[in-house]
């Protein structure tokens, strides 16, 4: 069991639904929620910029080569940072909810965000790249 | 055998994360601080991509990470260049203050004890800013596109009817 609680932890007793017996306060609650909320949001607009991005840049990279490399890169970046959002968005809105196992949820969710930056870090590094390359092609 | 009437138990935000659970917070805050770092490695590509297209005069796009510009001469590309290297210095800016405390926070959580729970809520809170900023962001280049799409339907209109 990754999350048990040291003894004396504060928490509600065991349940099923709770393993770990932890609860976040009403107070950090509202923070998971935030975050949830605001992640649905970006999760869905960036779906949304990735898709049609994609398309739109895709064009580009036929016609201009490296030069249009760099929209398309970011393009397909915000569609797959879209969809690990999504992912970790639906964790930590357990969290929020009270619905499953805090504790559980909440590593799922933050464990959710390392794709995200994962993604974020390689596609500026390409993009950097493809705009150095283009200077020199 | 004598007990104490009374045993307080931890304070609030005592709980402890095992390793495996301080390994995920560290690579996440490593990961954030590399962001960052790429961030900052893509503005100074992006001064570079200026200064050479400026240096060559002939040149009619300037390019700065995603942000494109169509541009005609050389005051023109110098200008161009500066706002697109504006937008993204803010960008990079903005990166790196939210991402930079985020960080900070998560890489708490792995490497002190007896505050996990609120450095924690205190990384994601800061991710929680992050996100909301990234979201009116969003959701003004959302407006912004779609006024630029009236604008091009009514323009197409126009040129059409004449």
């Amino acid at each position: 069991m990754p999350f048990g609680p040291p003894a004396g932890s504060y928490g509600v007793p065991t349940s099923g639904s709770n393993p770990s017996g932890f609860r976040f306060s009403e107070a950090d609650r509202g923070v998971f929620g935030g975050l949830a909320a605001n992640l649905r949001v970006v999760s869905v607009l960036w779906i949304l910029f990735g898709v049609l991005g994609t398309l739109l840049t895709a064009p580009n990279v036929v016609l201009q080569g490296v030069r249009g490399l760099s929209g398309f890169l970011g393009s397909v970046g915000a569609l797959v940072q879209g969809i690990t959002l999504r992912a970790a968005h639906e964790h930590l809105r357990r969290v929020a909810t009270g619905a499953g196992d805090d504790l559980s949820s909440a590593m799922a969710g933050v464990a959710g965000l390392r794709p995200y930056y994962t993604t974020m870090l390689v596609v500026t590094l390409l993009q950097v790249a493809a705009t150095l390359l283009a200077l020199v092609v | 055998m004598m007990h104490p009437p009374f045993s307080p138990g931890p304070p609030a935000g005592g709980y402890e994360f095992g390793e495996a659970e301080n390994q995920v917070f560290r690579e996440l805050a490593q990961r954030m601080r590399w962001t960052i770092l790429a961030q900052v490695s893509s503005l100074v590509a992006g001064a570079i991509a200026v200064l050479v297209t400026v240096l060559r005069m002939n040149a009619t796009t300037v390019q700065v990470g995603a942000v494109s510009m169509q541009v005609d001469g050389v005051g023109a590309a110098a200008v161009g260049g500066l706002g697109a290297l504006l937008i993204s210095a803010i960008f990079s800016g903005f990166v790196a203050y939210f991402l930079g405390g985020s960080a900070a926070a998560f890489a708490r959580v792995a490497n002190t004890r007896g505050e996990d729970v609120p450095n924690l809520i205190a990384a994601l809170a800061a991710q929680r800013s992050y996100f909301g900023v990234l979201k009116w962001l969003a959701i003004l280049g959302c407006v912004f596109g779609a006024f630029a799409c009236v604008l091009g339907i009514l323009a197409a209109a126009a040129s059409l009817s004449r």
